[in-house]
């Protein structure tokens, strides 16, 4: 069945960003033909600044649009009328979840090669060339491997548990009459509850660790060993508390559901 | 074994009571008609059945399990409301309706469809509320369920469809199934009825035969509504 909702749910969320996809790239070829236009025609300098202004707004707010259309989709498909359906179909409340967690998190990371490959349609020769990518790989390449991939990955699980926060915070909010507001209120409670948590599950390495106390004294920066080590664990914290929050959200939406 | 059966359940919207007590059994092959006033208790019985909402207090059981994915498998229901995508296509609900139901006959909707003259291709969002609610009940209808819940199904379907919309509901539910109704229009649906329940204010004050209301009591069951809910 996860099959089948995952068939969905990236269709829906293909309907909806696809376009804005489209259109960004439009966007980013038409910057490149200004971009040449106006080396040759000082007249096109007017519009070249719109698109290019244009093209730095769409560069912005892809990821941003992507992130909102995978929380308001997830918030209309299974609190709004379409849950009506959804939570009416045969499938257990994990499927539904595990599905639209796949699915967004599979969006998230298109959005970013989106901007990427914007970025080199549109602005390629101009903003960065061949050059200013070997020195960037240069750069990566001074840097330790493991913390690079520590880097990586923090920032791929810090946006799945962004995602499955929300979704905790939304299966929690939809127990109450004015579900958006508490969805709201149940965000900022299991923010803090993540900061404060990652901060106490800390604590013991940071207290009692005395390669850390070493490090916080001779302020030793590449020392990536330890670093390392701090990355790695907050890494197994954020996959904790991911894993808490998609069972909370299961078991909010499997023992509480409230479609009144 | 009841299809469907409440045990003592109440259900609470913070202080107001939506459901008192309620003790019911719904049986096997019967059309059962849920009828009250408004905010009387009827959708809240039927979100429970469906597992929309949960008890307060008390038990609810379907085939002798807790509503569930099992539960889901046999019950066809139809909400009062449009669940329905509306960026989908008629084809893409019916290809939605055939991947998650075994039970959905493909062959009977695109029938149905066709006598109500409804494009496959059209999108749901360029049809009219009634049309959006015929082709939702056709989709409910399609499945060979073992029963099937249908919240004011003609509620919003025009005086001259209606017949026509009863006539799909009772020419195509599965042989051997039961049917829940709920609505206001009691004169339009009584005739089909096997049992009557009322319910008011959360509470079930009647459920009898309807053969019994008609021959024993001598009226209809509209009247015995109106006269029981006269303001």
């Amino acid at each position: 069945m996860l099959s089948k909702l995952l068939k969905y749910d990236f269709k829906a969320l293909s309907k909806a960003l696809l376009p804005i996809y489209g259109i960004s790239l439009l966007l980013a070829l038409f910057t490149r033909i200004f971009n040449m236009l106006v080396d040759k025609f000082p007249m096109f300098s007017v519009p070249n600044g719109f698109i290019s202004a244009a093209f730095v707004i769409a560069l912005i707010v892809i990821p941003i649009l992507t992130f909102i259309f995978t929380i308001l989709k997830f918030y209309q498909n299974l609190v709004k009328d379409e849950g009506y359906l959804m939570h009416t179909i045969p499938v257990s409340k994990s499927s539904l979840i595990l599905s639209k967690t796949i699915s967004a998190s599979i969006y998230l990371i298109v959005s970013v090669i989106m901007v990427l490959l914007l970025l080199f349609i549109g602005v390629y020769g101009v903003w960065f060339d061949n050059k200013s990518i070997e020195t960037l790989i240069k750069v990566f390449g001074y840097i330790d491997k493991t913390f690079l991939v520590f880097m990586i990955l923090s920032i791929i699980i810090g946006v799945l548990l962004n995602q499955v926060m929300i979704y905790a915070s939304i299966a929690l909010g939809q127990k109450h009459n004015n579900k958006v507001i508490y969805s709201i209120v149940y965000g900022f409670v299991l923010y803090n509850v993540t900061q404060i948590g990652s901060v106490i599950l800390m604590l013991p390495f940071m207290l009692f660790d005395s390669n850390y106390q070493k490090y916080v004294q001779t302020s030793n920066f590449s020392d990536f060993g330890l670093i390392n080590g701090f990355l790695g664990l907050s890494l197994i914290i954020s996959i904790l508390f991911i894993i808490a929050y998609y069972f909370l959200a299961v078991r909010m939406f499997d023992k509480k559901l409230n479609l009144e | 074994m009841s299809l469907v059966e409440f045990k003592n359940l109440s259900k609470n919207y913070g202080i107001k009571q939506a459901l008192i007590n309620a003790n019911i059994t719904f049986e096997k092959g019967k059309i059962y008609g849920l009828l009250g006033p408004n905010g009387s208790g009827k959708t809240t019985m039927i979100k429970i059945i469906n597992d929309l909402l949960q008890p307060s207090s008390g038990e609810i059981l379907i085939n002798g399990k807790e509503p569930g994915i099992e539960s889901k498998k046999i019950i066809s229901y139809l909400p009062e409301r449009t669940y329905l995508n509306m960026n989908m296509k008629v084809s893409e609900l019916i290809q939605f309706f055939k991947d998650f139901y075994d039970d959905f006959d493909e062959e009977k909707a695109i029938k149905l469809l066709e006598k109500l003259k409804i494009n496959k291709t059209d999108k749901l969002k360029n049809m009219s509320k009634g049309t959006k609610e015929k082709v939702q009940l056709i989709m409910v209808m399609s499945r060979k369920a073992e029963l099937y819940i249908l919240d004011e199904p003609i509620g919003g379907v025009d005086p001259a469809s209606r017949d026509h919309i009863l006539d799909t509901i009772l020419t195509n539910f599965n042989e051997g199934a039961s049917i829940i109704i709920c609505t206001h229009l009691i004169a339009d649906i009584e005739k089909i009825l096997d049992q009557v329940i009322f319910i008011n204010q959360g509470k079930i004050v009647l459920n009898e035969d309807a053969d019994t209301i008609r021959n024993k009591k001598k009226t209809t069951i509209d009247k015995l509504f109106r006269e029981e809910f006269k303001c």
